[in-house]
């Protein structure tokens, strides 16, 4: 008992620092929609009542990075403006599914047509979706709200009003959604016991995207962590059809937007949206099931890339309290525990605005206008329309994502040197017998071989066979180096515990690795230098 | 009252929520129940027991895929073979065709000269999987592809002797 809450936990927390950096940017969009663009402005930018309304709203999604739940504080904000519903939710779920980040990270995964497949799949499934939801509510005679722009404020007065609006969402709605996602994965973490998803996705066993289609549901997952699982699946030979399924219901939604969609449409008609959209991706899964298995590759018969949903920590293990602290923050990125202190940050303020210092803001907000805000149009003191700077805004996010990519994906030199580090580190703690260091290095190489890959590709704006078949040679490799450790360590616990244990003669084996992958490495510099 | 309508807030949406998850989450631990019997954790000697097996014709180098290569052409041109005997061969073959340029990416060979056993493999790929008909049509590019690897591996060895 006290493992499954505990390891509910670690995974609650684990989901909530990697939804953070998304969560502040959704935020941050949602200001820029009631603050600048208004209600016109937003009805415009997602198509207004014309036919291009759903092709614009998913194309917007695949511009913003954002993921299932930062993209909440989004579709509330679209659902108070009045946005045609169709709209609202072929944006809820292309949003999430696709990123210019995590569109580059898929291509390097498995041959890129599949990749380009899933994503015309599922914008086809969006575009469903979006028509039948229209239907739905127009034959119920629901009609759009209109709203009256209320931002009046000008200046600072107009930022400090955002900062208030986005805090005030997080310790409000925005937040109670998240958590409700966030649910999901603890309640997966806690009844699934460690690595219990690991065969429930074969290639051979036809309900493979059926089980996957009900585990998803209560899935989070960002768009990035959801291409490395894709790509996991490939390489294992797993079902391509449960892949699909995970990649639009763990991807697309989560409890939250269900929960949301519930209270603002109703269950009956929450229902219809989730079953369609539910039997729309089994139909698109099971058809894409055989058609899509990749030639030449075994099934592994097995694969790691559920581990992340099911209980961190083996049942009947006691867990202290630094393996707590070491599972759920220290091994969290750098970007994630940046994310995670200014959510906090940030939720702190909401929860102070909206209790202790309410009265105060309001009055802040509500004063008599000021000089500022009757500045005239003479010289540069002017007054830019606001659709103009909240237009600006996003295409600025746009403009930064794609300059994102190539700060997430530096030049081939760098990352060849940071794998130079990371090589040493797996290398030298193999070696040295410190396997858990060893285990803790080989994702972070991994992850730099994709980096190496994605970065040379838009730079070079070519990836020659010769420099994938090295990368996936040293991930191949790196794999098999993992289980051997892992059997090691799991030998070493046996061995502890049982002095008569026979353990499996693998060190032997890790010896021989060590040279093999060495050989990759430097195949890899002369590949990309 | 911030903080009651805070809590009244959280549980509005909670409750319902974690209702369904409760009732949800019986049928999510039925599936992987059922699928946790045939293969249960404890029945498990190891947490890492499933691996990555490497198939028993996987090659060891670009001469023994050549060898093994040639071995199942060989056995292909006997007609005494039985069908499920000439399925397996083929889907043997069909592997091997696919491994040989990650067998020649694992050795000293420099790129231009992987690039020809790339080249040569994805041709013949082409006409993949491998029947009685197709069969036919990669023959002869196999013998080109056998060549090939042997040549590069005694140019590789030769390669790594001088260094």
């Amino acid at each position: 008992m006290e493992t499954a809450i505990a390891g509910g936990v670690i995974r609650g927390i684990q989901g909530v620092a990697s939804a953070s950096a998304t969560i502040l940017i959704g935020l941050f969009i949602a200001t820029v929609l009631r603050f600048y663009l208004g209600p016109l402005g937003t009805k415009r930018l997602f198509g207004g009542e014309t036919v291009r309304s759903l092709p614009q709203s998913w194309l917007i999604g695949m511009l913003l990075p954002v993921c299932s739940i930062g993209v909440i504080p989004m579709l509330i904000e679209m659902k108070r403006i009045g946005v045609r519903r169709g709209a609202i939710t072929a944006f809820a779920l292309a949003a999430p599914l696709f990123n210019p980040l995590s569109i580059l990270y898929g291509l390097t995964l498995s041959r890129p047509v599949i990749i380009i497949g899933f994503a015309a799949a599922s914008l086809l499934v969006v575009t469903v979706i979006g028509i039948i939801w229209d239907s739905i509510t127009k034959s119920n005679g629901i009609e759009e709200p209109v709203v009256e722009d209320e931002s009046k404020v000008i200046g600072m007065r107009r930022i400090f009003a955002c900062v208030v609006f986005a805090a005030r969402e997080l310790a409000g709605p925005t937040g109670a959604y998240a958590f409700i996602a966030i649910l999901g994965l603890v309640f997966l973490g806690s009844v699934l016991p460690h690595g219990a998803l690991q065969t429930s996705v074969e290639q051979g066993d036809i309900w493979a995207p059926l089980k996957m289609a009900i585990i998803a549901i209560f899935i989070y997952a960002p768009p990035m962590l959801t291409m490395s699982q894709l790509g996991m699946m490939f390489d294992h030979g797993n079902s391509p059809g449960a892949s699909f399924c995970l990649l639009l219901l763990g991807t697309g939604i989560n409890l939250g937007t269900i929960v949301w969609t519930a209270r603002n449409y109703g269950i009956r008609q929450t229902l219809v949206w989730l079953v369609s959209l539910t039997a729309i991706v089994i139909a698109l899964a099971y058809g894409i099931n055989k058609p899509l298995i990749p030639v030449g590759i075994k099934p592994a018969g097995h694969t790691h890339a559920f581990d992340i949903y099911t209980n961190p920590l083996i049942q009947g293990t006691a867990i202290s309290a630094s393996q707590f602290y070491d599972l759920s923050i220290r091994d969290l990125s750098i970007v994630d525990k940046f994310g995670l202190v200014a959510l906090a940050i940030m939720l702190c303020f909401g929860v102070a605005s909206r209790t202790l210092f309410f009265g105060t803001i309001e009055r802040l907000l509500a004063a008599p206008a000021n000089k500022e805000d009757h500045i005239g149009s003479h010289g540069f003191q002017m007054i830019v329309p606001k659709q103009v700077v909240g237009l600006t805004g996003l295409i600025g996010l746009v403009v930064l994502s794609v300059v994102g990519c190539f700060a997430y994906y530096p030049k081939p030199s760098e990352v060849l040197e940071e794998m130079k580090i990371a090589r040493v580190e797996v290398l030298s703690n193999a070696l040295s017998g410190n396997y858990e260091a060893a285990l803790r290095w080989i994702p972070v190489l991994e992850e730099w071989s994709r980096r190496l890959e994605v970065g040379s590709a838009i730079r070079r704006r070519e990836l020659r066979p010769y420099q994938q078949a090295q990368t996936h040679l040293l991930r191949t490799k790196l794999e098999l180096l993992e289980h051997l450790l892992e059997h090691e360590l799991d030998d070493r616990q046996a061995k502890s515990n049982d002095h008569n244990h026979k353990p499996h003669s693998d060190s032997d084996e890790v010896k021989t690795m060590i040279p093999s992958i060495s050989l990759t490495s430097e195949n890899i510099v002369k590949a990309y230098e | 009252m911030r903080t009651l309508y805070i809590q009244i807030m959280f549980a509005r949406c909670c409750l319902p929520t974690i209702g369904i998850i409760l009732s949800y989450g019986m049928i999510v631990s039925g599936i992987v129940g059922c699928e946790a019997k045939g293969t249960s954790l404890k029945e498990r000697e190891s947490l890492h027991e499933i691996d990555h097996d490497l198939p028993p014709y996987w090659p060891s180098s670009m001469n023994d895929a050549a060898t093994k290569i040639e071995a199942r052409l060989q056995r292909l041109r006997a007609d005494s073979l039985k069908d499920e005997e000439k399925a397996k061969l083929f889907v043997e073959l069909t592997d091997l065709i696919e491994w040989t340029p990650e067998v020649a990416a694992d050795t000293r060979l420099k790129e231009s000269h992987w690039i020809p056993i790339y080249e040569a493999s994805e041709a013949i790929r082409k006409q993949l999987p491998l029947n009685e008909v197709s069969f036919k049509q990669v023959y002869q590019p196999l013998e080109g592809l056998i060549q090939l690897l042997r040549k590069s591996d005694s140019f590789e060895l030769a390669t790594r002797g001088s260094k």
